[in-house]
């Protein structure tokens, strides 16, 4: 299986961008060449140059060092937060398949008002009532986008729970608990974390396009979408401050989509581990 | 009391393309302890059905399912642990009845773990024990079911069922799928699980060749009913049906048996 993922390029290329990201994220102050919120308004707008490889921004903090801290935000939230979708996901998704057809029927209804919502208007109306902070972002975030992991768990738990091996657990004795355990949940996983490993990608966009609108973190972080929206003001003088971050979300979000991909490809050609 | 297995007036329908069907059609049938049944039809006859709702697994449209005095009902089964581990079934596909990710040790263990609650070395021998009295080799125990081949997961779907301590086995389509040789082979060995362990069995099969090698009594369905059940030891006139004899001289080594019958009576 392994081997398998590994022998296709787009899988190679995901997870490098990948670790890259990962790596940026953790050992961000050893590789950031200065500090990412020393502001000095006498060095704004430098040049490239040795002590500043990519420049420095609008308040004289250097670009790059922003940007490597920036990825602590990106994977910092989009992991845990899709820890928690997934989570979430296989709770509802695996109860709803077995509590019954009228339980449902009801949770597929409520997933389907949910997704009918634009995740931008609940994330809105979310931090609007909750307030800015990063922990708002996340429940902003896990309400919007829950049904669509949930619906996801449901259909792959609903093919599951068709098959033999499950009437054959059933006629063992299994209870309904044990079966979703031992039985179910084992044999669903594979796709979901596939699922996950896609879902990242549109995290991280989702949580750089809210700071980006100025909904969430406090001014001044240094998060990709912030730094986005920071240097919108000197679009004309200097688009490349608004150029960069834009790079890094694509290639986040690319490693991710490439990987997730290649996951799946290799899962679907095999019918399944 | 004599403990039996009965169905009695069982109906269920279902709904294709918008029109209503009776799988089952009002059929009563029973299974005693220490016999080899058969329930013979084509396909579609609702062989499958009505051994669904015979062992407990869906509920009849109307009709009760009684066993060693108990009515049956799917709820009953999932509650009493004692009634699950009476009545096994092993299931049509069994390539598709084991679980991918448990080896052969965790499947045949399954019921055990589930039914019988046993300390873990008692268990392994329990479990090597089905695995040798289906003559397979112990070293497949750490095999996943898809390694195996079709005749060794039929086996192992039997032991299986066998782990329970069952007092009737209902075997769905059990030798369907398999070549020639290994078809003999379990047939075989389902004869001889049945003489050793007095248990009640039942075979369900389109196979009337099968039937007629294993079972002392065979039920002929068609179309949801069950056209005549009749004692069945070595000579083919008993079948009455028209159905039936169609079945057994459209079968290959059924030509003979039937044209010689006819010859004789």
């Amino acid at each position: 299986m392994t081997k398998k993922i590994f022998s296709k390029p787009q899988a190679v290329i995901g997870l490098i961008l990948i670790m890259i990201v990962i790596i940026c994220a953790i050992f961000a102050p050893v590789i950031a060449p200065n500090s990412p919120d020393q502001i000095d308004p006498s060095l704004k707008y430098l040049k490239a140059d040795g002590d500043y490889p990519l420049g420095t921004d609008q308040l004289g903090r250097c670009e790059l060092s922003r940007l490597i801290y920036g990825a602590r935000y990106a994977i910092g939230m989009s992991i845990p937060m899709l820890l928690i979708l997934g989570i979430l996901g296989l709770i509802i998704g695996t109860f709803s398949v077995c509590a019954g057809e009228k339980m449902d029927r009801i949770i597929t209804f409520i997933c389907d008002v949910f997704i009918s919502f634009p995740s931008l208007i609940t994330a809105i109306a979310v931090i609007s009532v909750l307030g800015n902070g990063i922990q708002n972002i996340a429940v902003a975030v896990v309400i919007s986008m829950w049904a669509w992991f949930a619906r996801t768990v449901r259909s792959y738990a609903a093919t599951e729970m068709g098959k033999e091996y499950i009437t054959a657990a059933r006629i063992s004795g299994c209870s309904t608990v044990s079966l979703i355990f031992r039985h179910l949940i084992p044999n669903i996983l594979p796709q979901c974390i596939v699922y996950m490993s896609t879902g990242v990608a549109s995290a991280i966009i989702m949580i750089s396009s809210f700071s980006f609108l100025g909904l969430g973190l406090p001014q001044g972080t240094a998060e990709w979408g912030a730094m986005m929206n920071e240097a919108r003001t000197g679009l004309y003088g200097h688009p490349e401050m608004l150029v960069y971050p834009g790079i890094c979300i694509f290639v986040t979000t690319a490693g991710f989509n490439l990987f997730g991909e290649a996951l799946r490809d290799a899962l679907t050609s095999e019918g399944g581990i | 009391m004599r403990y039996i297995l009965t169905a009695n007036n069982i109906t269920k329908c279902f709904f294709k393309d918008g029109k209503k069907f009776n799988a089952v059609d009002n059929v009563s049938f029973f299974l005693d302890k220490n016999e080899f049944c058969s329930l013979v039809g084509e396909s579609g006859s609702g062989k499958t059905t009505l051994v669904r709702i015979i062992s407990g697994l869906i509920s009849p449209d109307s009709g009760t399912v009684v066993c060693d005095g108990e009515s049956l009902t799917p709820r009953l089964r999932r509650k009493n642990k004692v009634i699950c581990a009476k009545l096994q079934l092993v299931l049509q596909n069994s390539r598709a009845a084991l679980d991918p990710r448990f080896s052969v040790y965790e499947s045949i263990a399954e019921p055990i773990k589930n039914l019988k609650k046993c300390p873990r070395d008692e268990e392994r021998k329990t479990v090597e024990k089905f695995i040798e009295q289906m003559e397979l080799p112990k070293s497949i125990l750490s095999q996943r079911s898809g390694e195996l081949s079709g005749g060794q997961q039929k086996r192992v779907c039997i032991a299986r069922a066998l782990a329970a301590d069952p007092d009737y086995i209902i075997f769905d389509e059990a030798v369907s799928g398999l070549d020639a040789v290994v078809r003999k082979n379990v047939l075989d060995l389902l004869i001889k699980i049945q003489k050793n362990s007095g248990k009640g069995c039942l075979l369900i099969t389109h196979d009337i060749d099968a039937a007629l090698y294993i079972s002392q009594r065979i039920a002929v369905m068609k179309s949801g009913r069950i056209l005549e059940s009749v004692n069945y030891s070595g000579d083919i006139k008993v079948f009455k049906s028209e159905y039936a004899k169609t079945l057994i001289s459209s079968s290959s080594s059924g030509i003979k048996k039937y044209d010689i019958s006819v010859k004789n009576g």
